[in-house]
């Protein structure tokens, strides 16, 4: 209690230095939520991905005369290579075509085939409602960020391009691009991809495709999987395991960055309390005589101004989370309105780490003013 | 020099600034006794080497060459935790500016110096009990500001004898005050004393050093006489 009497008989001074700490750690809040959703994303996709390589088609080929021909001939071919446990086409669309102003990545429609069931299974898991039936057409099944960001609740309609679709079923939270997708029948998904391209563009296939998700069977190596996939004529593909590196080698970097930066915003925060309580311990030189004179240690100096640093660091650190969970929250609503996947996350870990870092960065901060005052002569403080 | 002396001052020199252009001989070779009870008043010019002769007394300053004995512990082979833990326990201080903490109330800046005497789980409980003694029951909670020169030097003897020392340093203990007020100290110092309560007064009033049972009057940092008042 008389430590914060202390700081607040110094209401502005003890102000400004909480807000310079506030801010690092409202920064660090802010980026420890960020990387702690993406690692999230990061490894929720590594390990539903894992087994599976999207096979895309070249555009080239989309767009030739015998498209599809040759796209029926890498089917044929995709599904007679060694170590293929399933492939099915597959739909990709956005969900809106103007992204402006949109915080986070866009929604997409995807369009499945009735087949895919088995390879979609462990990708995705429905919540609440079915699956899509074989054959049906104009339902759709929505992610759990979709449905929040657009109302839409089970059996309601949307609108996909104009047209009609019955919600009948909401996914389970994955933490994946699929939070803030719809699922449709492929035949539709194909409806929507021919509706989306302009009429100029005659030249599609009656059957189109955007990608085949591809499914290794157990045990195989999905990136010689990968290697002999891309050796088909019209497709690409690439190793999920080298994409997973390279995003996660892409996040380390990032993670280095975004930390980097909120350390360096913290640091400026533990030299203002550094000038706090350089300044504090000499206009009380004085009061360090008195209390030495009444027996004082020299660890009870050093506690006393290395605790009313702790308790600059402390009301920092809790101001700097509070501000931090406001932005996350903000921005996570914006993001949700946008119908884009949730980017923070802030789970005890971060509000903890954030805080006790904030206290123990001010402690250190406060130690060499705290021991000038320890160490300061009775006699000397007194005539002060 | 008396092997029952509560405080034994030993041939102390104390010389600030060795050395340098600005060295002083403050106390040049000062010995005396003081028995436990005793009502002591050392007196002097400005300059004389009294509150020098205080801080050394009250471990606050270590003296250049001889010894202090303060209850047959020297203050000289002490470390700066020991001599702290004298500080808390076996001396109260009192002060001219009364020296008390602003930010505390008075409850608050007795119980400080119990803590640190060692009484962490009572400390407001006997501050309470002090500051009732010295009349101030019904301005505990007020602030230094808030009370006057007496009341707060009341407070500051209170927190004085909060460990029960077995000596009370006062210098000056009256140097702000108006002489009705200075009275009134002087009495309740009166009091500590016939309570059995040891005192050595600095001072260059009269009207203080007149109360004391011995008189050490200092010139240039030595004792020029050491008489009964």
């Amino acid at each position: 209690m008389t430590t914060l009497r202390e700081l607040a008989s110094r209401p502005l001074r003890t102000f400004l230095t909480v807000a310079g700490i506030a801010i690092g750690i409202l920064a660090l809040t802010v980026v420890g939520s960020l990387a702690e959703r993406l690692q999230t994303i990061v490894a929720r996709s590594t390990s539903l991905n894992g087994d599976v390589v999207f096979a895309t088609i070249q555009r080239s080929v989309m767009l030739a005369p015998d498209a599809k021909a040759r796209v029926a001939r890498a089917f044929v071919q995709l599904r007679a290579l060694d170590g293929v446990r399933a492939a099915v086409p597959e739909i990709i669309v956005p969900y809106e075509t103007d992204n402006a102003g949109r915080f986070g990545p866009p929604s997409l429609v995807l369009g499945f085939p009735a087949e895919a069931r088995t390879l979609e299974r462990s990708l995705l898991s429905v919540a609440r409602g079915r699956e899509p039936e074989s054959g049906e057409r104009r339902v759709a099944v929505i992610g759990p960020d979709f449905g929040a960001a657009q109302r839409v609740e089970l059996g309601d309609v949307i609108a996909l391009q104009g047209n009609s679709f019955v919600v009948v079923g909401v996914l389970d939270k994955a933490f994946t691009i699929f939070d803030a997708a719809v699922v449709v029948p492929f035949a539709d998904g194909q409806d929507l991809l021919r509706q989306l391209l302009p009429p100029t563009l005659d030249r599609l296939p009656d059957d189109p495709v955007s990608a085949f998700l591809v499914a290794a069977k157990p045990g195989s190596d999905v990136s010689l999987l990968a290697r002999r996939i891309a050796l088909i004529d019209g497709l690409a593909a690439r190793d999920p395991r080298e994409i997973a590196a390279a995003v996660r080698s892409t996040l380390g970097i990032f993670d280095a960055i975004v930390f980097g930066a909120a350390l360096i915003a913290l640091l400026v925060g533990a030299f203002s309390v550094v000038n706090t309580m350089t300044i504090a311990v000499s206009e009380r030189t004085r009061e360090i005589g008195i209390r030495k004179a009444i027996g004082a240690t020299d660890t009870d100096i050093l506690l006393t101004f290395v605790g009313e640093a702790a308790a600059i660091g402390a009301l920092g650190g809790a101001a700097g989370i509070v501000l931090g969970l406001a932005v996350v929250a903000g921005l996570d609503a914006r993001s949700a309105a946008g119908g884009s996947v949730q980017l923070f996350a802030i789970s005890p870990n971060v509000a903890l780490g954030a805080f006790t870092f904030s206290v123990v960065l001010s402690c250190v901060a406060g130690l060499i003013p705290a021991f000038t005052a320890a160490r300061l002569p009775p006699t000397v403080a007194l005539r002060h | 020099m008396s092997g029952a002396a509560l405080v034994d001052v030993r041939n102390v020199v104390k010389v600030h600034a060795p050395g340098t252009p600005t060295e002083v001989r403050a106390l040049d070779g000062i010995s005396f006794a003081v028995p436990a009870g005793a009502y002591v008043a050392i007196v002097g010019e400005s300059g004389s080497g009294k509150t020098t002769l205080m801080h050394v007394l009250g471990g606050l300053d270590r003296p250049s060459s001889g010894d202090v004995l303060v209850d047959g512990r020297s203050l000289a082979a002490t470390t700066r935790r020991e001599l702290a833990a004298i500080r808390a326990r076996s001396i109260g201080f009192v002060f001219q500016g009364f020296n008390l903490l602003p930010n505390l109330d008075a409850r608050e800046n007795v119980a400080l110096a119990a803590r640190y005497g060692g009484h962490r789980a009572d400390a407001s409980a006997r501050a309470e009990r002090v500051l009732d003694e010295v009349g101030l029951a019904a301005r505990m909670r007020h602030r230094p500001a808030a009370l006057s020169g007496g009341q707060q030097q009341r407070v500051a003897i209170a927190r004085a004898l909060v460990n029960e020392p077995a000596i009370v340093l006062a210098d000056e203990p009256t140097g702000e005050l108006d002489s009705r007020t200075a009275q009134t100290v002087l009495d309740l110092l009166d009091a500590l004393n016939g309570r059995g309560q040891t005192l050595i007064v600095v001072t260059h009033s009269e009207a203080v050093w007149r109360r004391a049972q011995r008189v050490i009057r200092l010139a240039d940092g030595r004792i020029v006489s050491d008489d009964a008042a």
